[in-house]
């Protein structure tokens, strides 16, 4: 850990107890992480795979059984650590009689805000979110994408360095992502530090600086977005007209997976002196190929593949 | 410090005041407590006792019941529907959170106290009686009274299910009525074994019975100043055991 390290978590284990048996589920196993200042992180895994746990820690909800958990260097323990810290829950829910203008008014006031402060920033901030019509109808009723809305105005209130969103794109319209995508980059450019976890792996991968994969409460894989999905293999996509090229028995010994792709084929190929003796193929067979591609490796593969070789791992 | 205290305060009580569940509680003890004249009309000579005992006896049931319901529901209600998630992650204590629900809480059982005790006031007036400084001790009594179970929600609600800690609040609010009756009971019965851990456990239980004075005010029977007080350093007393202990139960808790 150094001065940039912006979350620290070393060997963090939790472990919850259930049932009259007090059933044992171990949520996190000696879990290692490290964000620095200015980054957006994306906290990646299947459901249950641990996210939300380290999230509460993060924020103190939770306390780890054993391991070490620091915010900006102070102990996650410390309330001062979270002077620097907004959070914002998934799906948040907040007081149904109160109004957007109140609650911010609240929340802002425990994190140190004075009035005259908050009453610049409360109308700037859900003129922001785009709730400024709604600033005086009760939070019960609002939508769910409206209360996510809320949660980012109060994440941002107090404009702390570090960020801790919890699915932050759930309950929001397709435009409502964008948004909050467009919202979230606009905070690393600002060098804040954006720590989210989410299931949308193509949203993760728009925005993220870094990811971290999680799974049954260990990291299973973690680094730069252009490291990990850095390309191993060399797979080509090739679209070829008409749907001819499938009886081919030529095209078909030089090894390439044949899809359809409406009337026409798409042939899938690894390695390129692969690709050289099927383009020979299609071109001395008569085939008309359209496009020749070099297939992109997303997080949504790396993800696939992770979890792949985890299934085959002996619980 | 004192800032977020009062900010925590002040949401609960416009959240629980604004609450058309609450309101309409209200509305039904003020209705209640109005009735009185009503059941004045058969009494005939004794329009004033009935008005008075009924009075007492609405300020009681439903200022005990708004402070079991409040209660329980104060932390465990925020718990379930994750409202405090974005309360905690700000830099403050979790005690600081306990004290500001509990002093909105108390602030709302304060209106809901002044209403009953303004309607009970208004019946005596329309009979032409003034409010005697017998029946205001009274009162304060049944405030006290009402402020000790709101408390003893508060803390079984640090640590249970709603359902669980209002019937834990009932029960221990009937015993603690009953707590006279049921020491001369174990007195009565000679079981050795079973005296001594039964009277640790009584004088463990809030008495009151101590807070009970409805039927010296119907008989016009005084309540020296001493009394009173007494009943209320009691009241005061445990009612700060409770919330410190409250505070603490929440601070180590796991908020899953």
């Amino acid at each position: 850990m150094n001065s940039d390290t912006a979350i620290f978590l070393a060997g963090v284990h939790k472990t919850f107890r259930s049932g009259l048996r007090r059933r044992r589920t171990r949520a996190l196993r000696g879990l290692d992480l490290q964000v620095e200042r200015g980054e957006i992180f994306g906290f990646l895994g299947p459901n249950g795979a641990g996210k939300t746990t380290t999230i509460k820690i993060l924020v103190d909800l939770l306390r780890p059984d054993s391991g070490e958990v620091r915010i900006l260097g102070r102990s996650s323990r410390d309330h001062r650590a979270r002077q620097q810290l907004a959070y914002l829950p998934e799906l948040p829910s907040f007081y149904d009689y109160l109004n957007p203008v109140e609650l911010l008014n609240h929340l802002g006031r425990l994190a140190g805000l004075d009035r005259h402060t908050l009453k610049k920033r409360v109308p700037q901030l859900l003129e922001r979110v785009g709730l400024d019509p709604a600033e005086r109808r009760q939070l019960r009723k609002f939508s769910k994408g409206m209360l996510q809305r809320v949660g980012f105005a109060q994440a941002m209130l107090a404009e702390p360095e570090i960020y801790i969103l919890d699915e932050p794109m759930g309950g929001l319209d397709p435009l409502g992502r964008r948004w909050a995508k467009e919202l979230i980059s606009e905070l690393g450019k600002k060098g804040k530090t954006v720590f989210f976890s989410s299931h949308v792996l193509a949203e993760a991968e728009a925005v993220c600086s870094r990811v971290a994969f999680i799974h049954r409460g260990q990291r299973l894989a973690e680094g730069g977005l252009a490291e990990l999905l850095q390309n191993d293999t060399d797979r080509w996509e090739i679209l070829v007209q008409g749907s001819s090229v499938r009886n081919d028995t030529r095209v078909a010994a030089a090894g390439a997976a044949m899809n359809e792709a409406g009337e026409d084929t798409l042939l899938l190929v690894e390695g390129e002196s692969e690709l050289q003796q099927l383009l020979r193929c299609l071109l001395d067979g008569g085939h008309r190929v359209q496009a020749v591609n070099r297939q992109h490796r997303s997080l949504e593969d790396l993800f696939v593949g992770l979890m792949k070789q985890e299934a085959r791992k002996p619980s | 410090m004192m800032a977020n205290i009062f900010s925590l305060a002040s949401v609960t009580f416009r959240e629980s005041i604004r609450n058309r569940t609450i309101l309409a509680i209200l509305l039904l003890g003020a209705a209640f407590a109005a009735s009185a004249l009503l059941l004045a009309a058969l009494a005939l000579d004794q329009r004033i006792r009935v008005i008075t005992d009924w009075g007492l006896f609405c300020l009681s049931v439903f200022g005990v019941g708004m402070a079991i319901l409040l209660g329980v529901n104060l932390v465990q209600k925020e718990v379930g529907r994750k409202t405090l998630y974005v309360v905690l992650s700000r830099p403050l204590s979790r005690w600081q959170y306990v004290v500001g629900k509990f002093l909105g809480m108390l602030a709302v059982l304060l209106v809901v106290m002044l209403v009953l005790t303004c309607t009970l006031i208004v019946m005596l007036l329309l009979e032409g009686r003034a409010p005697g400084s017998l029946l205001v001790k009274a009162m304060v009594l049944s405030g006290a009274e009402i402020v000790l179970v709101a408390a003893l929600a508060l803390f079984f609600s640090s640590f249970s299910s709603p359902y669980l800690s209002g019937l834990f609040t009932l029960g221990t609010f009937v015993v603690g009525r009953s707590l006279p009756e049921l020491e001369k009971l174990i007195d009565r019965l000679q079981l050795p074994p079973l005296h001594a851990l039964l009277k640790g456990l009584f004088f463990l239980l809030p008495d009151f019975a101590d807070f009970q004075r409805a039927p010296r005010v119907v008989n016009d029977i005084p309540i020296p100043w001493q009394e009173l007080a007494s009943a209320l350093t009691y009241g005061a007393g445990y009612c700060l055991i409770l919330v410190l202990l409250s505070c603490w139960v929440f601070s180590k808790r796991e908020l899953v």
